[in-house]
């Protein structure tokens, strides 16, 4: 049967709202055939999203974005995007990049975690005006019928 | 985030209960460093993860943070009884092949005690 479904949610950049980012977005993607590790992969990228947000966006804080849409027909498909109308990324290949950080004690983690938890990731951002991610994930179906 | 202390020394035993993210990994990391401040004569950490339900790379930064500290120290840390998805993060962002990993603490004790030795 086919079946779509979404949601937008609007909330401050400040780091308890982290876990609150992950945990929705892990009840959203339960909708589709996701495996727990699957599931699992989808809340440290949308982690790792929402901190880049709280740590970079805004010189105090600001509003998050965070739209989820899920496609159940013949392909499945989560779809998440999470943006800002913060500062921006000057060089978003340098941001991608394993190990760049602009803050001491960080590990510069946080794209190359987006990246290997997500089938695609998009980003976009312009000085000035924010920046906006896009992530999104298919069941893997590989398993199914064991 | 739960945080409890057991001192055998020379080993300084972590045990992490919850989620470290953001919100709780700087907590984690000016608990370590109390405690390695408390306890010079400590060389050993072993941080039981077993109880660890989420970590990101804020988590994993407090982590390599001790890392680099107990290194300079001429000190160790361990990993102890990491479980998905935790183990899955060490192992992709490589902080498993810079950190040695235990899958039990008997093995963490029995191991390091006979470093000591």
């Amino acid at each position: 049967m086919k079946k779509e479904n979404y949601v937008k949610l609007e909330f401050e950049s400040i780091s308890e709202n982290i876990s609150f980012a992950r945990v929705v977005a892990a009840s959203f993607v339960s909708q589709l055939d996701f495996t727990l590790p699957d599931i699992e992969e989808i809340k440290v990228a949308v982690s790792e999203a929402v901190t880049n947000v709280v740590l970079h966006a805004y010189e105090d804080n600001g509003p998050v974005f965070m739209e989820m849409k899920l496609v159940d027909e013949d392909k499945k498909l989560i779809d998440i995007i999470i943006y800002d109308k913060g500062r921006g990324i000057p060089d978003i290949n340098k941001a991608r990049e394993a190990s760049y950080t602009t803050i001491e004690g960080r590990m510069g983690f946080g794209f190359v975690f987006m990246e290997s938890f997500s089938d695609t990731l998009e980003v976009s951002s312009t000085p000035g005006e924010g920046t906006l991610i896009h992530m999104t994930k298919t069941p893997d179906l590989a398993g199914e019928g064991d | 985030m739960e945080i409890k202390w057991k001192v055998k020394d020379p080993i300084l035993i972590m045990k992490v209960i919850g989620e470290i993210d953001l919100t709780t990994a700087s907590r984690l990391k000016s608990e370590i460093d109390e405690m390695l401040n408390a306890h010079p004569q400590s060389n050993i950490l072993l941080v039981l993860l077993d109880m660890v339900s989420f970590i990101d790379s804020s988590g994993l930064g407090a982590i390599l943070g001790a890392y680099k500290r107990l290194e300079e120290d001429s000190s160790k840390i361990f990993l102890v009884a990491p479980k998905n998805p935790v183990r899955h993060v060490l192992d992709i962002s490589g902080v498993s092949k810079l950190v040695t990993i235990f899958d039990t603490m008997e093995e963490a004790l029995s191991k390091t005690r006979e470093g000591l030795l």
